[in-house]
């Protein structure tokens, strides 16, 4: 298998990018929504790794 | 959320996961600790779960040390690094022990005695969380972004999103002389630049 090295590294740094575009989507949803609206849908993702 | 800069006080009426759970019970038995790191970001939303809550707490003496063992003992909890309290208080002179639910390693808190300068300021400075009827105590967040960004600098990119979501969200109430002073002091520039 040829890996394009360049390749990939692009989509990690793009998908990073990524991620910090829906970190500032989501903390707009949090100060647009009351605590208990978000952190229930928080929840669904803490407690289904923790229980 | 409501957060009085001033009463260094926030009010926070989210619902409580198991994680706030477990990290309110184990806090509910000490008396002088601060929260760090990533349950900080978590406590606000941050999309993540954690493994380990990172928690400071002073220096003590074995006597208050051995105090505190039997009341987390008896209160559920145990240490995953040895059942020997003096064992235990000597990793603490060098090293963080952890406390967990007995026979439940996960979620586990990651207790350290204040060690240094970074260590003192997240204490001294500490804010206040009111959940519903409990209280948090957690690191100013000034001082929170930048360590998350100072630990970014090892590539690590889950800690500058963790630094980019409490920006975000608070920076409205930031004191950016501060936060700047930080910034500057522990030369995190570049990794501020990328989460700002």
């Amino acid at each position: 298998m040829k890996v394009n090295k360049e390749k990939i590294e692009e989509e990690i740094k793009e998908n990073f990018k990524e991620r910090l575009r829906f970190i500032t989507f989501w903390v707009e949803y949090i100060k647009t929504h009351n605590d208990e609206n978000w952190s229930e849908q928080q929840n669904m993702l803490i407690d289904s790794q923790l229980d | 959320m409501e957060y009085d800069v001033a009463k260094k006080e926030i009010i926070l009426n989210r619902k409580i996961s198991n994680l706030d759970k477990f990290v309110i019970d184990f806090c509910g038995l000490l008396k002088n600790y601060v929260l760090v790191s990533g349950y900080v970001s978590i406590l606000f939303g941050r999309s993540r779960a954690t493994e380990d809550v990172d928690l400071l707490i002073p220096k003590m003496e074995i006597e208050e040390f051995k105090k505190l063992w039997d009341e987390i003992h008896a209160s559920g909890f145990e240490c995953i690094n040895t059942f020997d309290f003096k064992e235990a208080f000597d990793i603490t002179k060098e090293h963080n022990i952890r406390f967990s639910r007995k026979g439940k390693p996960i979620p586990n808190m990651e207790f350290k005695i204040i060690q240094n300068e970074i260590h003192e300021y997240s204490f001294e400075n500490k804010i206040k969380v009111i959940i519903h009827d409990s209280i948090l105590y957690i690191s100013p967040l000034e001082m929170q972004i930048v360590y998350k960004l100072m630990l970014g600098k090892q590539d690590n990119k889950k800690d500058l999103e963790d630094a980019k979501h409490l920006y975000e969200l608070f920076k409205e109430k930031l004191n950016n002389f501060e936060l700047h002073k930080l910034i500057d002091e522990l030369d995190c520039k570049k990794e501020f630049d990328i989460i700002k």
